[in-house]
């Protein structure tokens, strides 16, 4: 019987978190140097490993909820950790291909990982849900279809959701004012 | 903001999403209840409609009113080049009429020129990216670009072909051309682009002010200032997000990709304009371009037609829905290509059947990562993991189009690693024991990453070439009566179709490509051995042997001898199995002097070559040669040329082993050696002289020992030839006597072919082999007198050669195993005899192997 995430207990989420991250992370090291990052391959792949291994998730859409989360925090750190090493130097940026919010700002239809996690805060705060798609569609690369599914509401609802999301994130990470 | 406002929002933002034609009055309710949160909704509303356009009309304007004027004033130089007057402005220049100052004709050019002193990276780039697009296209249809430099302020210049004329729709307009002027206009327009295309190059601006039409109605199209090379490296497409609002596309809106399709939009637009005399859009407002993002149906050009030349009543129909198929939303729904908009243009003009609403683009398979690639076998984990690498790296390419450079990076690593497969890691297992089933699923996987490739990005000949060959190398593994292989004859039969197509459309182009040549003529070989009707593959293979044989009185070299080699064995094999046997020994002949020929332009030395269209080893040809003596062999058996047969099987004996003795080795090869020792025992039983049997039953022993050690191989040829090493022994033991052996045996190799049929059902020779098999049973189970068994065998031989009749009306071998179980099964014969006139009671039981 598939299970909300409430009902999954803190102690299971906890645990397949932590191999999830650990998993995505190493992933993410791997492929640093390369040009992009794609974020459902990567989620794709911890999922076969996962699948072999012992952490538990009550469903898929329980696992990719998980897998969203995990990857936010998991490219956030790796991009601290770049700005770290560059520190003073040119800001390295991770892509999240296929999408439409390029920063116009870099013209290289890159978007700055660090710059939408604080924004992703801030909409959190009014519009929980709203933050919550946004996070699969970048951090999972999942289909409206897909995160209508993964959080059962209808399609309509998630598109408007995100339409609305993609703006407002738009304009808070476009060119300065 | 607090998440009350934001709900708020969220309610009017909703609304305007669902009902753009109520946008006002949303607005005004905005206003009314808080100017705050009003401006807060404009301001997300404008970000959904246009995410770059606002910022990047900015930029523009900030750059108009901050850069150093260059200063090109009328008589001023620039190069080579006078200036006479201006031409136009446009957002990253300034084109002049201009002409040569040392030319004594005057010749005058279109001289563009930077706008400002480059200080604008972006814009030098798109003038150096016209440059590089312009040089590369050369037609009729498209204002030539002639020469180009920097001026001593190093800006960018170039000089374009000057079109003296007016843009196409005052062109159409002030003319009064009536629907078929206007269509022949517009035609040269697509075909411009349709030029373009082909050159990986998209517009990506077409609009009326861009195409001018001369005196002499010549449309000539301008300005690929904003188009890429769609494989250009240097710019990625997100820096190059420009476009005129009123002909944008939904995607240049919304930021998606740009294909072919963002072209096909604008050409909609254009031949809407020019039929209906006005754009289905308002203009480029903020609201305007935030319905054209969203599924609503444009209105049919004629319901607008107000132009006194365009009859409503012609336009009315197809040519609405051209123009509306042109337009649709979304890029996948539209005409996949400017051709397939002009072919359907032509088709209303012809008066036949537009295509109007053509299947939506097939979505290309994604899942790469996931698909089972663990069941493989252990030696190849390494090459598995290239692979799933390469899934990833052909989704990536498609997932990010718009970064250009990493998607042409991926493309060629893919496609190098699918060659990999193909070539080398393909070559280097073909000839390891127990691989096939990993080949295939190697090879399919390469395929399948060459499929997505040429699909994604079109094939170029090369790239055609591989995936030709990929096929080959699938089917090839999957089935046919040579090699080792997995006995799926109708998976193999597609695959080599599939190569077949591609070759001989390249063929047409290059037909001097030995290449090309030995491929296509291999397919048709291994087709022609696959196609159950005899007729039908007789059919097939006589066509392409006119073809062979004039490419070998054109080219005596080795690739054009092998193909007519094979080409006439086909031939000749299908000849035999219609019972035509005078004209296969004739066959078999011209494939053996082809052999002949070939053998001095042999090598020795056994040296990796690639599959086709080269030497052969010297190992190679003495095989071939022994595989048409082979078959001769058979078909001598197949009219009672006993003795012949019986010299003509030592005479391939002795070639194989030659063959062998000059290195040739891997599982295919081993087959024959064995087989051949059956070919030999089976041509010493026909004689049915006593003083031979003893060593037909010594041949048989050897096929038998080999056959059973090739069968650890797990393929379906292996079990056939185990199979056949049974039936040759168990009927010499009848023969001699040895009656219950000789049944075990018998009933051995009916259990191997029944397997065989089961798995594989298409493929005729097998359900023949199993008939013949059962009738010799059925007549081994007569002299041991067990009339029961001998009654279900036949009945099985009858039952089976009846069914596969069906579809191969003109096999010989089939009437032959039908006319031998039919004298035994009752209430049967008299009525088949009169119908095909073959006799009823056993012929000499020969028709064993078909190789």
């Amino acid at each position: 019987m598939p299970t909300s995430p409430e009902s999954s207990t803190p102690a299971d989420f906890e645990d397949g978190y932590q191999e999830l991250r650990a998993l995505a992370g190493a992933y993410v090291r791997r492929f640093s140097d390369s040009d992009s990052l794609q974020a459902t391959a990567l989620v794709h792949e911890v999922y076969l490993k996962l699948a072999k291994g012992s952490a538990r998730f009550a469903d898929r859409a329980h696992f990719i909820r998980t897998a969203a989360k995990a990857m936010r925090h998991i490219l956030v750190d790796h991009a601290r950790a770049r700005q770290r090493v560059k520190h003073g130097g040119e800001l390295s940026r991770i892509t999240l291909g296929g999408f439409d919010i390029a920063d116009p700002a870099t013209t290289t239809g890159e978007l700055d990982v660090l710059m939408l996690d604080d924004a992703l805060v801030r909409l959190a705060e009014w519009d929980a849900r709203q933050a919550q798609i946004v996070e699969l569609r970048f951090f999972v690369g999942l289909t409206v279809e897909e995160a209508a599914e993964v959080l059962s509401i209808s399609e309509k609802t998630v598109k408007r959701d995100w339409a609305m999301a993609r703006a407002w994130l738009q304009r808070e990470l476009g060119p300065a004012a | 903001m607090n998440a009350a406002d934001w709900a708020q929002l969220k309610d009017w933002f909703g609304a305007a999403l669902d009902t753009p034609e109520d946008i006002d009055g949303i607005m005004a309710e905005a206003e009314r209840r808080s100017p705050e949160l009003a401006e807060e909704l404009r301001s997300l509303l404008r970000e959904h409609a246009a995410p770059l356009l606002d910022t990047k009309a900015v930029r523009v304007h900030a750059a108009s009113t901050s850069g150093p004027l260059l200063d090109t004033p009328v008589g001023g130089e620039v190069g080579p080049y006078r200036i006479i007057r201006e031409l136009g402005r446009g957002g990253s220049g300034i084109v002049f009429l201009a002409e040569r100052r040392d030319d004594q004709f005057h010749r005058q050019v279109a001289l563009k020129v930077l706008r400002y002193v480059s200080w604008d990276r972006r814009t030098q780039e798109l003038l150096t990216g016209e440059r590089a697009v312009l040089s590369q296209l050369q037609h009729a249809n498209i204002a030539a670009l002639i020469d180009w430099s920097t001026a001593a302020d190093s800006t960018p210049w170039l000089a374009m072909e000057f079109v003296d004329g007016m843009p196409i729709d005052r062109y159409c307009h002030t003319h009064g051309l009536d629907v078929s002027q206007t269509l022949d206009v517009f035609e040269q327009v697509c075909e411009a682009v349709q030029y373009a295309h082909r050159h990986l190059v998209v517009h990506r601006d077409l609009k009326p002010g861009n195409i001018i039409v001369t005196h002499a109605g010549v449309a000539k199209l301008l300005d690929f200032g904003i188009s890429k090379r769609v494989e250009d490296a240097t710019v990625t497409s997100t820096g190059l997000r420009q476009f005129t609002p009123a002909y944008a596309s939904p995607e240049q809106i919304k930021g998606e990709p740009i294909t072919a399709a963002t072209d096909v939009y604008a050409l909609g637009l254009i031949l809407y304009e020019l039929l209906a005399g006005t754009v289905p859009h308002a203009s480029g407002t903020v609201e305007d371009l935030l319905r054209r993002t969203q599924d609503r149906p444009v209105t049919a050009p004629s319901a607008r037609a107000t132009l006194p030349s365009i009859s409503r009543v012609a336009i009315h129909g197809d040519l609405d829905r051209i123009v509306l198929h042109a337009l649709e939303p979304d890029p996948e729904s539209r005409y996949p290509s400017v051709e397939r908009l002009l072919a359907d243009i032509q088709r209303f003009r012809s008066g036949h059947p537009i295509e109007a609403r053509p299947p939506s683009r097939v979505y290309l398979a994604q899942k790469f990562v996931q698909r089972n690639v663990l069941a493989l076998s252990l030696a190849l984990v390494a090459t598995v993991a290239l692979i799933v690498g390469a899934g990833v790296a052909v989704w990536n390419a498609r997932e990010a189009r718009r970064a250009q450079v990493v998607a042409e990076k991926r493309f060629e690593e893919v496609r190098t690693l699918a060659h990999w497969v193909i070539f080398d890691a393909h070559d280097a297992i073909r000839r390891i024991p127990g691989t096939v089933a990993v080949r295939r699923d190697l090879l399919a996987k390469a395929v399948e990453y060459l499929d997505q490739l040429s699909a994604e990005h079109g094939a170029d000949d090369a790239l055609r070439k591989e995936i030709a060959q990929a096929y080959i190398r699938v089917g090839y593994s999957q089935g046919g009566l040579a090699g080792t292989n997995l006995g799926n004859t109708a998976a193999s039969m597609k695959n080599y179709r599939a190569a077949l197509n591609i070759l001989d459309s390249l063929w047409l182009i290059h037909p001097t490509d030995e290449w090309i040549g030995a491929a296509r003529f291999a397919a048709v070989y291994n087709l022609s051995m696959m196609i159950s009707n005899p007729a039908d593959g007789a059919e097939f293979a006589r066509r392409y042997a006119t073809e062979v044989d004039a490419w070998v009185r054109r080219n005596t070299a080795s690739p054009p001898l092998q193909a007519a080699e094979l080409v006439h064995m086909g031939l000749g094999r299908a000849l035999r199995a219609m019972g035509q046997f005078d004209s296969a020994l004739e066959q078999f002949d011209v494939a053996l002097a082809a052999d002949r020929k070939a053998l001095p332009l042999s090598r020795t030395d056994n040296a990796p070559r690639p599959m086709f269209g080269t030497w052969l080893d010297r190992s190679q040809n003495l095989f071939d040669t022994g595989l048409a003596e082979f078959a001769r062999t058979e078909t001598l058996l197949d009219i009672g040329r006993v003795d012949d047969a019986i010299a003509n099987a030592e005479k391939a004996r002795a070639l194989f082993a030659q063959s062998k003795g000059e290195g040739l080795g891997g599982p295919s090869d081993q087959r024959m050696f064995a087989r051949v020792h059956g070919l030999v025992a089976r041509a010493l039983w026909a004689s049915h002289r006593p003083a031979l049997i003893d060593k037909a039953l010594a041949a048989a022993s050897i096929e038998f020992t080999a056959a059973t050690a090739n069968v650890a191989d797990g393929n379906a040829t292996s079990v056939r030839d185990l199979a056949e090493a049974h039936q040759h022994l168990g009927n010499i033991l009848v023969a001699r006597g040895d009656l219950q052996d000789g049944i075990e045996h018998l009933r051995s190799a009916i259990a191997g072919m029944d397997g065989l049929v089961t798995s594989d059902s298409v493929f005729l020779v097998n359900r023949v082999l199993l008939a013949g098999m059962l009738n010799d049973f059925g007549a081994a189970s007569v002299a041991a007198k067990q009339d029961a068994a001998a009654d279900a065998a036949y009945r099985r031989a009858f039952g089976l050669m009846l069914e596969a009749g069906k579809g191969a009306p003109t096999s010989f071998d089939v009437k032959r195993e039908r006319s031998r179980a039919e004298g035994h099964v009752p209430g049967t014969a008299t009525k088949l005899q009169s119908r095909d006139g073959l006799p009823r009671n056993d012929i000499a039981a020969t028709s064993y192997g078909h190789y």
